[in-house]
């Protein structure tokens, strides 16, 4: 890691050394003989060893070019506000509100699209309303049924609808309202240890009145292969 | 659907890391195009080789780092797979957070710590994606009105007669 901290440290010092030969050769000794003390101090202190030795001047050019970059960015914009910090005239301080405030607007729309997606992904794994949690109860059911055990062979395992990238865990389902209540039908598969058979899960809950809260309506497999039969697991119409 | 009759599980692994790996490869050699393109000394000569540079010696670092990442998670995923016999968003977001551990096993708990909650939310986020994704899809390809009626003929017998039993047969 410090090899690879020194290499890049050493590769932009290059850069800056060039950059230098361009441009203010002069500045850069003056501002470099000034700071190299403390700076050579942080250097040695973070690195240590002959690497250190060699490479310090390297790593001070660096920090340098760092540092005078900074500074001169908001001398450039902001007028330098440690020389006279009352005089910053109406438009600058417009430009700077103006930046502000779009910098805020940013902010804020990504909090907000981060939000909205942690509370659609809460509201699908922890509401008991939500298609995942019945898919969950639906394939604990069908596990526990005699009958598909004996159909599937033991370690049932369900999945959804395959996507393109070979995800298989968003079932399919409608949600529709009759009579006033709210209805889901869910359909997904299932498969266990006898190769190949598959099964296909239908289910349907319908909103309990009083409660609230979803209940089954039925449950049934349908065995998708050749001798295709139905098990109802449960109906309560 | 028919090409789907095998089990995607193993394979993909595979795929997840290859995947991953042309993300990050393209992702971080557009990014440290324009990193290596600002760094460079100033002359669009000095400044396009130093793109290049950057993009040689670092967009395959990048890649493959993101190769672990994607072939650690999907990995876990298989295995939670596997494990739990069912595929639900849980098994995504638990190997998001189990991957970002694992890699920072090497800097001590509280990263690891750290970078599974990362990881978790990261995986989080984009399963909500998804889910959204699928819900819009859906509500795009089926039109649900046709279907309400009736309560699917399959289970061949009727509402309202009131005996329920288990074992029907054909």
């Amino acid at each position: 890691m410090v090899y690879s901290l020194v290499l890049q440290q050493a590769r932009c010092a290059r850069c800056v050394l060039h950059w230098h030969g361009f441009r203010d050769s002069r500045a850069i000794l003056l501002t470099a003989g000034k700071r190299a003390s403390p700076l050579s101090h942080v250097v040695t202190g973070i690195h240590s060893g002959a690497v250190c030795e060699q490479r310090r001047g390297f790593s001070v050019d660096f920090r340098l070019n760092k540092e005078r970059s900074k500074e001169k960015v908001p001398q450039v914009s902001v007028s330098g506000p440690h020389a006279s910090p009352p005089v910053a005239s109406a438009a600058q301080k417009v430009k700077q509100a103006g930046k502000d405030f779009t910098y805020l607007i940013v902010v804020v729309i990504g909090i907000g699209v981060t939000g909205g997606l942690l509370y659609v992904v809460f509201k699908e794994l922890f509401s008991s309303s939500s298609p995942s949690k019945i898919y969950g109860k639906a394939l604990e059911k069908c596990r526990a049924h005699p009958e598909v055990i004996g159909a599937f062979g033991e370690p049932i395992k369900g999945y959804g609808e395959t996507t393109r990238r070979g995800r298989r865990q968003q079932v399919s389902h409608v949600e529709y309202i009759k009579d006033g209540l709210k209805h889901m039908r869910l359909k997904f598969y299932i498969e266990g240890s006898e190769p190949r058979l598959q099964g296909t899960v239908h289910t349907e809950m319908k909103e309990n009145p009083e409660s609230g809260k979803y209940e089954f309506r039925y449950i049934f497999v349908d065995i998708d292969t050749y001798p295709r039969r139905t098990i109802v697991v449960e109906d309560n119409r | 659907m028919e090409e789907y009759v095998r089990e995607p599980c193993p394979w993909r692994i595979v795929d997840d890391c290859g995947g991953a790996f042309t993300m990050g490869a393209i992702g971080g050699g557009v990014f440290q195009a324009v990193k290596g393109f600002r760094n460079a000394p100033v002359g669009v000569r000095h400044r396009l080789r130093g793109s290049a540079n950057a993009i040689r010696i670092r967009a395959p670092q990048i890649g493959g780092s993101f190769a672990v990442w994607g072939g650690l998670f999907s990995t876990i995923d298989c295995g939670l797979v596997r494990l739990r016999g069912k595929e639900d968003p849980w098994n995504s977001i638990t190997s998001g957070a189990m991957t970002g551990a694992v890699l920072a096993a090497r800097s001590g708990p509280l990263a690891m710590v750290g970078s599974a909650m990362v990881g978790g939310v990261l995986l989080a986020l984009i399963e909500g994606v998804g889910i959204l994704l699928t819900r819009y899809t859906a509500q795009q390809f089926q039109n649900p009105n046709p279907l309400v009626e009736d309560p699917s003929q399959l289970p061949p017998k009727d509402a309202n007669h009131s005996h329920r039993g288990f074992g029907q047969y054909q």
